[in-house]
């Protein structure tokens, strides 16, 4: 891959770098904070990378542009929140998430992407695991854990290597990073407890003050929190639920499009005169058939294909719907 | 055991050539634009005409594999009993495989007259041909008419593939690649209503003048055939939701993110269902030459606007399509249509 210019912005402002030349790049400056990451990132950005960017940028209201030859063909791609949309060989194509344009990459052979087990689903690996082998971070940040950390892990290296080698997906069980932070959370917390009530020993006044303090700012915070999840979780169910709809539709339209193309036959005629089955139908114009096998094979897949994709995005939703709620059964101390 | 070697092989290479010579004739002659029917196994294999039958080319197709001189001589025999019949044609074609080579003078031509051929060679193929004639007539045909005839007489190289030919008939274009083999399925198509047109049977029937072909009903409407062409392509484009016609935009930009996507799922459900109703298919094919026959207006006007004109117009819309569906449909038209690559 070969990226050949980088663009982002809005319509105030934007910067276009094309200088960039087929060999070695450096981008460099006498200062920080000039953009050098900016473009970086908003190049992996263009092409399905997470946002990374740093924070106080508003990258939801720009635009991210992104021009690469990929297997001696050059694709331009244009980025604005969740939406894509990707040109290539003159024709023009857009997605509304990052799935849909994991699946064209993907399909269209243009990335040869792994696949992976995920919560006892096969997925593609997410376009964040691919560009991760694409980018070092600053300073003795290392990769795995600059894009994105904490999602993929030792697990999905192993069952990478045996999608790229041909071997079936292995699952194994691990602490993984998730945990030892969960872990490692709750120990501070008792060890701040602990502090907490020998404070309340010493001092019954004072403490009861900052408690009453504590309690009402905690509460509002937490208040926040929880709303913000269940606009989350209500956000995802809905996504799924016209997924779904969407699926179960398709699905009823294969069966009643296999129906369709059955030709009625009921019985037969013949001359009552003299019996001859030989009566020929006159009729002007055409019999060419609405469609041959294979342009009927054709949609027949490709409403199969959309299926299969919309599962990916039900069962996404699920998954991420389920971050949610764990994050809200936290919350409460369920 | 018992080993089927020849009875339908040579039948299937036959019809091809067939085939292939009319759509020889439909796209790749400069005079192509001026025909508007073919006539099928009449005159000849594919004669093609203008509207009136005022105006005739005349196709003789030898699938035949090794053709020498003599065999030439041999295959021209109806084209120029033609030539001797009472009906005028304009040109007479003889539409074969690839020579050996060294019975040319120019063999990269693939479009060529008798003096194309080396001399000795021109001698052979006149006695074919009167042998033939004698044969099937038994009269010795006229010198004159022999030598002016064979100077008329154009040859054309068929090509291999079948994929060019159909390239060549149509403008429409797909959004997607389509492999060889849709356009092998295509030419099947086309071919089988070829065949089913010649088992119609009109041997010993008499006509006064060329027009009276069309009473039998033995033809291939140009028009037909595009139709057909521009069908199976669209049918392949139809499920693909990366495409999403780009005038149908218009159609939804006023609805939600959610929304649009339901909208566009219905439009594609009613048009495959619309491509897959086997029975309807007279009702289908009424539509769908009346809706591109507004093509050139597709070209420049809006596919809303194309709907209500088709409305007013009183064009019978298959049931099966909501209005919106029919707007959809228009857009991916509108599409192929105006695509120049």
């Amino acid at each position: 891959m070969i990226i050949k210019s980088i663009a982002l912005g809005n319509v105030e402002e934007a910067y276009v770098e094309e200088r960039l030349t087929d060999g070695v790049n450096i981008i460099f400056s006498d200062d920080n904070n000039k953009g050098k990451t900016l473009v970086m990132q908003g190049m992996m950005y263009a092409m399905g990378n997470q946002p990374i960017f740093p924070k106080g940028f508003n990258y939801r209201s720009n635009y991210f542009y992104c021009k690469a030859e990929i297997n001696d063909e050059e694709i331009e791609f244009l980025r604005r929140d969740s939406s894509f949309l990707v040109k290539r060989q003159g024709a023009q194509y857009s997605f509304d998430n990052v799935t849909e344009l994991k699946y064209f990459l993907v399909d269209e052979n243009i990335f040869n992407i792994p696949q992976i087990s995920k919560d006892e689903h096969r997925v593609i690996a997410d376009l964040n695991l691919f560009y991760e082998l694409f980018f070092i971070g600053q300073d003795k940040r290392n990769p795995s854990n600059t894009i994105n950390s904490g999602y993929n892990n030792k697990k999905d290296f192993v069952n990478m290597l045996c999608s790229l080698n041909g071997y079936p997906l292995m699952d194994m069980e691990e602490i993984n990073e998730e945990n030892k932070q969960r872990i490692q959370q709750l120990k501070a917390d008792i060890a701040a407890t602990k502090k907490l009530l020998k404070l309340l020993k010493k001092n019954p006044d004072v403490s009861g003050y900052v408690d009453k303090y504590g309690d009402s700012t905690q509460f509002d915070t937490f208040r926040m929190r929880v709303k913000r999840l269940h606009n989350e979780i209500a956000e995802y169910k809905k996504k799924r639920n016209l997924e779904y709809n969407r699926k179960e539709k398709l699905e009823s339209l294969v069966q009643e499009l296999n129906s369709l193309n059955r030709e009625i036959e009921q019985g037969n005629v013949i001359c009552a005169k003299c019996g001859s089955d030989k009566i020929i139908y006159k009729s002007k114009g055409i019999s060419f058939e609405v469609s041959n096998s294979y342009v009927r094979r054709q949609v027949l897949s490709s409403i199969a294909y959309q299926i299969s994709q919309k599962e990916e995005i039900i069962f996404l939703s699920f998954g991420l719907g389920n971050v949610g709620i764990r994050n809200m059964e936290l919350i409460l101390h369920i | 055991m018992y080993r089927f070697t020849t009875t339908e092989r040579n039948n299937e290479k036959a019809s091809e050539y067939e085939t292939k010579a009319m759509l020889y004739l439909f796209g790749c002659r400069q005079d192509s634009r001026d025909m508007d029917v073919f006539i099928i196994d009449c005159f000849n294999d594919v004669s093609g005409a203008n509207r009136d039958v005022n105006r005739l080319w005349d196709v003789q197709s030898k699938g035949v594999k090794s053709l020498n001189p003599k065999k030439i001589g041999e295959a021209l025999v109806t084209l120029f009993q033609n030539y001797c019949s009472d009906i005028e044609f304009e040109h007479y074609i003889l539409f074969m495989p690839k020579l050996k080579e060294m019975y040319l003078n120019d063999e990269d031509r693939t479009y060529f007259q008798i003096d194309n051929f080396k001399l000795q060679y021109i001698d052979k193929i006149k006695q074919g041909l009167k042998n033939e004639y004698e044969r099937r007539n038994s009269i010795k045909p006229q010198e004159t008419d022999l030598d002016n005839f064979l100077q008329m007489v154009e040859f054309v190289i068929a090509e291999e593939q079948k994929q060019g030919y159909i390239r060549r008939i149509t403008s429409f274009r797909s959004s997607l690649r389509l492999e060889e083999a849709f356009y092998d399925a295509l030419f099947e198509d086309i071919r089988n209503q070829q065949t089913i047109l010649k088992t119609k049977n009109i041997d010993g029937y008499q006509i006064m003048n060329a027009a009276e072909v069309l009473q039998y009903e033995k033809l291939l409407w140009k028009k037909e055939i595009d139709e057909l062409v521009i069908n199976r392509i669209l049918g392949m484009d139809l499920f693909n939701s990366r495409q999403v016609p780009n005038s149908f935009i218009d159609e939804i930009a006023s609805l939600d993110a959610e929304d649009r996507k339901d909208v566009i799922q219905e439009c594609q459900s009613d048009i495959a269902r619309l491509l897959f109703d086997k029975n309807r298919r007279h009702i289908f094919w009424r539509f769908f030459g009346r809706l591109l026959s507004y093509a050139d207006a597709i070209r420049v006007e809006s596919p809303r606007e194309i709907e209500e004109q088709i409305r007013r117009d009183n064009v019978v819309i298959p049931r099966i399509l909501s209005q919106k569906s029919v707007v959809y449909l228009i857009s991916a038209l509108k599409e192929g249509l105006n695509d120049d690559n």
